[in-house]
C-alpha cells in the first residue's frame, strides 16, 4: 500500500466521522421542512448538541457503572468498523478474511449499542433494549446475508451478465435497503425509542457525556449503514479506478441516502413491536429464499 | 306541565310514563315538581331509591347524568342527594331527591346504586369522601381524596371553611420526600427522560405477555377542591374560575356554569348572546379536536401529522383571540350575557379564516387516515361494544364512536343550536377507528355550524341582561355538548354566589369504561387506546406488572415480558 | 393508498409557519387582552376593582398610615373585569403578555396613599384620596364632617342624631 493512498483514506475516515452529524443535521431541517416549521438554527446544531453534552457533568446511573465502559468500547468498534469499510472500499480488497474483521466489527458496535441500555438497571430502558435486540436479530442476519451476496453478485457481473445474477443483485440490495433502514431506528421502527408507547427508551438513563457517546455512535452507525448500501448500488453504474473520486462518490451517495432515510421517516408512523417482526421476519426469509432459488439456479 | 307534555306527543310520553311508575313503586303521595320547563324533581325516599333507579335504567335512553350532594344543613337540617337522570329522546331531566337528616348523617346509610346504575359508582365514592354519605351494599374506599387525610372531615360540608381546611391538611410532600430518601433518587439524570405524558393519572395496567388483561385507575390527584373555592366566590366571578376547571375545553364549562344560574333564576338571555356562546363553542370544539388528533398521531408516531394538526390549530386559536380577547380561557362570559360583541368586520373575517381551514383540513385527514401504520394501529384496537358504552351511561364521542348518537345538542338542546341545522356523526364499530372518526367528521360540523350562525346572527347589540336579581335555594341545570362529551354543572343558588356548584365533566363519565377498552389490547397500544375517549391528556404513568397469585409487584418480569413480547 | 404523500404537498405550498419570536412579532391580534396598568393620578383607591378581580391579583391593605392597593401580576388572568368596573376609570389596558423577570418584585406593582383616620375613634379606614373624590361628588349632600368618620362611627352617629331629632336628647 503507498502512502498517497494511506492518507487518503486517513482523510476519507476523518471526513467519515465529520459527516453523521452534519448528515444528522441536515436531516433535522428537511424533517422540520416537511413538518412547517424552522427547525434548527443551523445544519451544524448536532455538532452543538453533542458538544454541550460531553461537556457536561458526567453522571453514572446507580447500578450502572457498566454503561461508560460499554459505550466507550461500543464508539471505539464503531469507528473502527467504519475505517475497515472504508479501507476495503477503496482498495477493493474483498477477501473472505476482510469480509468477516467488517462484519464482526459493525454487528459487534450493533450489539455494544445495544448493551449500553440493558445494563442500567432502568426497566423501561431494559425493555426498549429488549425489543430492539428482537428487530436487530432478525434484520442483522438479512443484512449481512444482503450484503454478501450483493458483493458476490457484483464481482460475478463484470464477467457475467445473466439475468439471474442481475436479479439476483437487485433483490440482495433490496434486502440490504430494507435492513439498513429498520438498523437505524427511523419511525416505524423507532420501538425502542418509543417513550408515548409505554416501557421503554433505551436513553432513559443516560444523560451529559454518556448521551453524547451513544448519540454520535448511534449516528455514526446509521451513516456507516447508508454507506455499504451507497457503495453496493453505485459500483455497477460506475467505473471508477481513482480511489479518491471513488472514496468521494461514495460518501456522497451514501449522505443521499442516508437523507432519503429521513425523508422518508417523516412520512410515517410507528409500528408495532409484534407487526414490525411480523413483517421484518417475513419479507427478509421472502428474499432470502428467493436468493438462494437464483443461487441455485444460476449454478446450472 | 306534565299535561302540556302529554298533549305534546299526542299520547303517553316517556316523561310522564316515567313519572307514573316512580308514583307506582313510591306510592300515590310522592312529590313531584316541574322546577323548569324540562327539569321534574322527585322526592324519593331513601328506601324505595333502589326501586326507581332499577326501573329508570331499564327505560330505553335514559342514563345518569350526575349525582350531587348539597349539605343543606343550614336550610332545612338535611343532607341531600340529588340524582340526575336524563331522559334523552325528550330531552327531560329527572332529578330524584333524597333526604338525609342532618341529625342522623352519621350513621344513616343510603342503599348504593351503583351495581344497577354502574355510572353512579364514583359519584358515590366521593359523596362519601366529601359530604360523608354513607352507602350500604356496597364496598366503600376513598377516591378524592388523599390517603393521609383526616377521618371524619368532609371538605364540602358547610360546617368547614376553606381556611380551616388549609390548615387541617397540608400534604406531606417533604417529609415524605425525606423518608424515601429522595435526595439520593434526585441523583438520578432528569436529561433525556421525558416521563412518557402529560397529566398525573395513573392507570395499573395488568399485563401478560404484551397483552393488557386487566387495568385499574387511580385518578384525582390533581383534586383541586374548585367547587369548595367557588362557594365562596361571587356569581360573576365563578365564570373565570370555571373556564380554568379544564385548560382546553374551559369554555363548555363557563357556558355550563352560566346557563345553570340563569335557569334556576330564571334569566331570560339576550339572543345574541346564545349565538355568540354557540359560536365559541363550536369554535372550541374545532381547536380540541384538532389538538387530539395531532396528539393521536403523534402517540402513534407520525408526528408530521402532529405539526399538521397543529399548524391548522394555530389558525383557530388566532381566530379565537379575534372573537373573543384571548387565545384560551376566553373569558367572555358572565350570568346573564357575554362580554364581547361580534361585528360585521369580525363576522367577515370568521367566515374567511373557517374557508381556508375547511381546505387545510379537509387535506390533513385524507393524509392522516392512509398512513399505513395510523390506519393500521387505529382499526381493530380498543374496542368498546355498544352494550358496555351504554351500561357506563358514556357521553360524547366515546358514545358515538360505540354506536349510541347521544349528543345533548339535540338531546338537551341549548344556545343557539336549534337555529341551525346539522348531524351528529356515528360510528358503531367502536374501536380507536371509530372514535378517530367521530371527531374527524365533527371537526366539519362545527364549521358547518359556525357558518350557519354566522349567516342567521341578530345584528343588535344587546349582548346581555341589564340586571338580575339573585335568590336564595333555586336549583338549576346547564348542561353543553364539550369536544370531550356532555359537561353538566348543578347550581343551587345562594345570596352572593351559588350555595352549591357541582361540575362534572365528561372525562369523570368515560375514564370509567377505560379498562374495559384496555382489556386485549397490546401494551403498546395502550397509550392511544386511554387517549381515544380524550381524557384532557391525560396518561400512564408506568405499568407495573403484579403476580396475580402472590399478590407481589414485581419489577424485573417486564424484561421478561419484552422478550416474551414478539415471539 | 399512497395519499398519505400528499403531506409533501401541503408543505410545498404551505411553507414554514414557525415565527421566530422573539425576533419576529408575536401573533397578537388587536383584540387581545394583556396586562393592564393602574393610573396613580386617577386611582382614588376605591377597592371596587379589588371585589371583582376573579383570581384575587388586587388586593387592598389599609393600614395606619396607608392605603396600599397591589396588583400581583403573576396571577392575573387579564380579565380586565377591573377595568369595566373602576369607577374612575383609573385602569388602562394594553396588550402587553412578557412576563418573565428575574426578580419576584418585579411583577408586583403598589399603588400607596395616604389613610384617613376617624375622626372620632381614631380608626385608620380610608384612603385621603377617597374622601376627597368624593366630596367632590356627591358635595354638599353630605355633612362635610361626616367624611372623615368611618363607618361604624358614623352609624352610631346618625343614630343618635336621629334621636336627638326626634327625641330632642341625645
Ligand atoms: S376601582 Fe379604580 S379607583 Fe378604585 S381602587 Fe381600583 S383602580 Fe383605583
Ligand atoms: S385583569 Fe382581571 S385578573 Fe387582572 S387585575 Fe383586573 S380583574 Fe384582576
Amino acid at each position: 500500500m503507498d502512502t498517497p493512498t494511506l492518507i487518503l483514506q486517513a482523510v476519507v475516515v476523518t471526513l467519515s466521522l465529520l459527516i453523521p452529524p452534519l448528515a444528522d443535521g441536515i436531516e433535522r431541517k428537511v424533517r422540520a421542512k416537511i413538518q412547517f416549521r424552522v427547525g434548527p438554527p443551523t445544519i451544524l446544531q448536532t455538532f452543538y448538541d453533542l458538544r454541550k453534552l460531553a461537556v457536561k457533568e458526567l453522571i453514572v446511573p446507580k447500578g450502572a457503572e457498566l454503561t461508560l465502559t460499554i459505550s466507550s468500547i461500543a464508539l471505539v468498534t464503531a469507528v473502527t468498523a467504519t475505517a475497515s469499510t472504508i479501507w476495503i472500499v477503496a482498495q477493493d480488497v474483498f477477501t473472505p478474511a476482510n469480509l468477516a474483521l467488517t462484519v464482526l466489527l459493525i454487528s459487534g458496535s450493533h450489539v455494544l449499542i445495544s448493551l449500553t441500555s440493558l445494563t442500567t438497571s432502568n426497566p423501561y430502558a431494559v425493555v426498549g433494549s429488549f425489543r430492539k435486540i428482537l428487530l436487530q436479530v432478525v434484520n442483522e442476519v438479512g443484512f449481512f446475508v444482503g450484503v454478501l451476496y450483493s458483493i458476490t453478485a457484483l464481482k460475478n457481473l463484470t464477467s457475467d451478465t445473466s439475468p439471474q445474477l442481475i436479479t439476483s443483485y437487485v433483490i440482495s440490495v433490496a434486502l440490504v435497503v430494507i435492513t439498513t433502514y429498520v438498523s437505524s431506528g427511523r419511525v416505524p421502527y423507532d420501538i425502542h425509542e418509543a417513550e408515548p408507547e409505554l416501557a421503554s427508551g433505551v436513553l432513559i438513563e443516560l444523560s451529559g457525556p454518556l448521551l453524547s457517546i451513544y448519540s454520535y455512535t448511534h449516528i455514526l452507525k446509521k451513516y456507516l449503514l447508508s454507506f455499504i448500501t451507497a457503495y453496493l448500488i453505485l459500483t455497477p453504474f460506475t467505473s471508477l479506478t481513482n480511489p479518491a473520486i471513488k472514496l468521494a462518490a461514495n460518501v456522497t451517495f451514501g449522505l443521499m441516502i442516508y437523507l432519503s432515510y429521513g425523508f422518508t421517516a417523516a412520512l410515517l408512523g410507528r409500528t408495532r413491536i409484534d407487526l414490525s417482526l411480523k413483517t421484518l421476519t417475513t419479507t427478509t426469509l421472502i428474499i432470502i429464499s428467493l436468493l438462494v432459488i437464483l443461487s441455485w439456479l444460476s449454478s446450472y | 306541565m306534565v299535561k302540556q307534555l302529554l298533549i305534546k306527543e299526542g299520547g303517553e310520553t316517556q316523561t310522564v310514563k316515567v313519572l307514573n311508575r316512580i308514583k307506582d313503586l313510591c306510592g300515590p303521595h310522592t312529590s313531584i315538581e316541574f322546577i323548569h320547563d324540562k327539569t321534574v324533581k322527585v322526592s324519593v325516599k331513601s328506601e324505595c331509591l333502589r326501586k326507581v333507579a332499577e326501573a329508570l335504567q331499564s327505560e330505553e335512553d335514559v342514563y345518569l347524568r350526575t349525582m350531587v350532594a348539597s349539605d343543606e344543613k343550614l336550610i332545612n337540617d338535611s343532607i341531600k342527594l340529588y340524582y340526575v337522570f336524563g331522559l334523552d329522546r325528550e330531552g327531560v331531566n329527572v332529578i330524584l331527591e333524597v333526604k338525609i337528616p342532618a341529625a342522623l348523617s352519621k350513621h344513616y346509610e343510603i342503599p348504593s346504586i351503583s351495581d344497577v346504575v354502574k355510572a353512579c359508582d364514583w359519584y358515590e365514592l366521593e359523596a362519601h369522601d366529601l359530604m360523608g354519605v354513607k352507602f350500604s351494599g356496597r364496598f366503600l374506599k376513598r377516591l378524592v381524596l388523599p390517603d393521609d387525610w383526616p377521618e371524619e372531615i368532609h371538605p364540602l360540608k358547610k360546617d368547614i371553611t376553606t381556611e380551616e381546611i388549609k390548615k387541617l391538611y397540608q400534604p406531606q410532600v417533604r417529609e415524605k420526600a425525606l423518608e424515601v430518601g429522595a435526595e439520593e433518587v434526585a441523583l438520578i439524570p432528569v436529561g433525556p427522560y421525558h416521563p412518557a405524558l402529560h397529566e398525573p393519572e395513573y392507570f395499573e395496567l395488568y399485563i401478560k405477555e404484551e397483552k393488557v388483561v386487566d387495568a385499574r385507575y387511580v385518578g384525582f390527584m390533581v383534586h383541586r377542591g374548585i367547587e369548595k373555592l367557588g362557594e365562596s366566590m361571587g356569581y360573576d366571578q365563578i365564570p373565570f374560575l370555571a373556564e380554568r376547571i379544564c385548560g382546553i375545553c374551559g369554555f363548555v364549562h363557563s357556558v355550563s356554569y352560566t346557563q345553570a344560574v340563569e335557569e334556576a333564576l330564571n334569566i331570560e338571555v339576550p339572543e345574541k348572546t346564545q349565538y355568540i356562546r354557540t359560536i365559541i363553542l363550536e369554535l372550541e370544539r374545532i381547536h380540541s379536536h384538532l389538538l387530539w388528533l395531532g396528539i393521536a398521531a403523534h402517540l402513534l408516531g407520525y408526528d408530521t401529522g402532529f405539526m399538521y394538526a397543529w399548524r391548522i390549530r394555530e389558525k383557530v386559536m388566532v381566530l379565537s383571540e379575534l372573537l373573543t380577547g384571548s387565545r384560551k380561557t376566553y373569558g367572555i362570559n358572565l350570568v346573564g350575557g357575554v362580554r364581547k360583541d361580534i361585528n360585521k368586520e369580525k363576522i367577515e373575517k370568521t367566515k374567511q379564516t373557517l374557508k381556508e381551514v375547511w381546505k387545510d383540513y379537509k387535506g390533513f385527514a385524507e393524509v392522516l387516515l392512509n398512513v399505513p401504520q395510523v390506519r393500521r394501529r387505529l382499526s381493530g384496537t380498543g374496542v368498546l361494544p355498544g352494550g358496555e358504552a351504554r351500561a357506563y351511561s358514556l357521553v360524547g364521542p366515546t358514545a358515538r364512536g360505540s354506536g349510541l348518537s347521544r349528543d345533548v345538542r339535540k338531546d338537551y338542546t341549548y344556545g343557539a343550536y336549534h337555529f341551525v341545522s346539522f348531524s351528529i356523526p356515528t360510528y358503531s364499530e367502536g374501536d380507536n377507528l371509530a372514535r378517530t372518526l367521530v371527531r374527524i367528521d365533527e371537526v366539519y360540523e362545527s364549521i358547518n355550524i359556525i357558518e350557519q350562525l354566522l349567516d342567521t346572527i341578530p345584528s343588535g347589540s344587546e349582548i346581555k341582561v341589564n340586571s338580575w336579581e339573585p335568590q336564595p335555594m333555586k336549583l338549576g341545570l346547564g348542561n353543553v355538548e364539550a369536544p370531550r362529551g356532555e359537561v353538566i354543572h348543578l347550581v343551587i343558588t345562594g345570596m352572593y354566589g351559588p350555595y352549591r356548584w357541582r361540575v362534572r365533566s365528561p372525562t369523570y363519565q368515560n375514564l370509567q369504561a377505560v379498562p374495559t377498552m384496555l382489556r386485549g389490547v397490546d401494551l403498546a397500544d395502550a397509550p392511544i387506546t386511554i387517549a381515544s375517549i380524550d381524557p384532557c391528556f391525560s396518561c400512564t404513568d408506568r405499568a407495573i406488572k403484579i403476580n396475580i397469585k402472590t399478590g407481589k409487584i414485581e419489577r424485573v418480569p417486564l424484561i421478561k415480558l419484552s422478550v416474551k413480547g414478539g415471539s | 393508498m399512497v395519499k398519505f404523500l400528499k403531506v409533501l404537498k401541503a408543505s410545498a405550498t404551505v411553507g414554514t409557519v414557525t415565527r421566530r419570536y422573539p425576533f419576529e412579532s408575536s401573533l397578537v391580534t388587536s383584540e387581545f387582552r394583556g396586562l393592564i396598568e393602574i393610573d396613580p393620578v386617577k386611582c382614588v383607591g376605591c377597592g371596587a376593582c379589588v371585589r371583582i378581580c376573579p383570581p384575587k391579583a388586587l388586593t387592598i391593605e389599609v393600614n395606619e398610615k396607608e392605603t396600599i392597593l397591589k396588583y400581583f401580576i403573576g396571577r392575573c388572568i387579564f380579565c380586565w373585569m377591573c377595568v369595566q368596573t373602576c369607577p374612575q376609570k383609573a385602569i388602562k389596558t394594553t396588550n402587553k403578555f412578557e412576563l418573565s423577570v428575574f426578580n419576584l418584585k418585579d411583577v408586583m406593582r403598589e399603588l400607596v396613599f395616604r389613610t384617613v383616620t376617624c375622626k372620632v375613634c381614631g380608626r385608620a379606614f380610608t384612603p385621603v384620596k377617597l374622601v376627597v373624590e368624593i366630596n367632590k361628588r356627591v358635595g354638599d349632600l353630605y355633612m362635610h364632617t361626616d367624611i372623615y368618620v368611618c363607618p361604624d362611627c358614623r352609624q352610631a352617629l346618625t343614630a343618635r342624631r336621629l334621636l336627638t331629632k326626634y327625641l330632642g336628647r341625645g
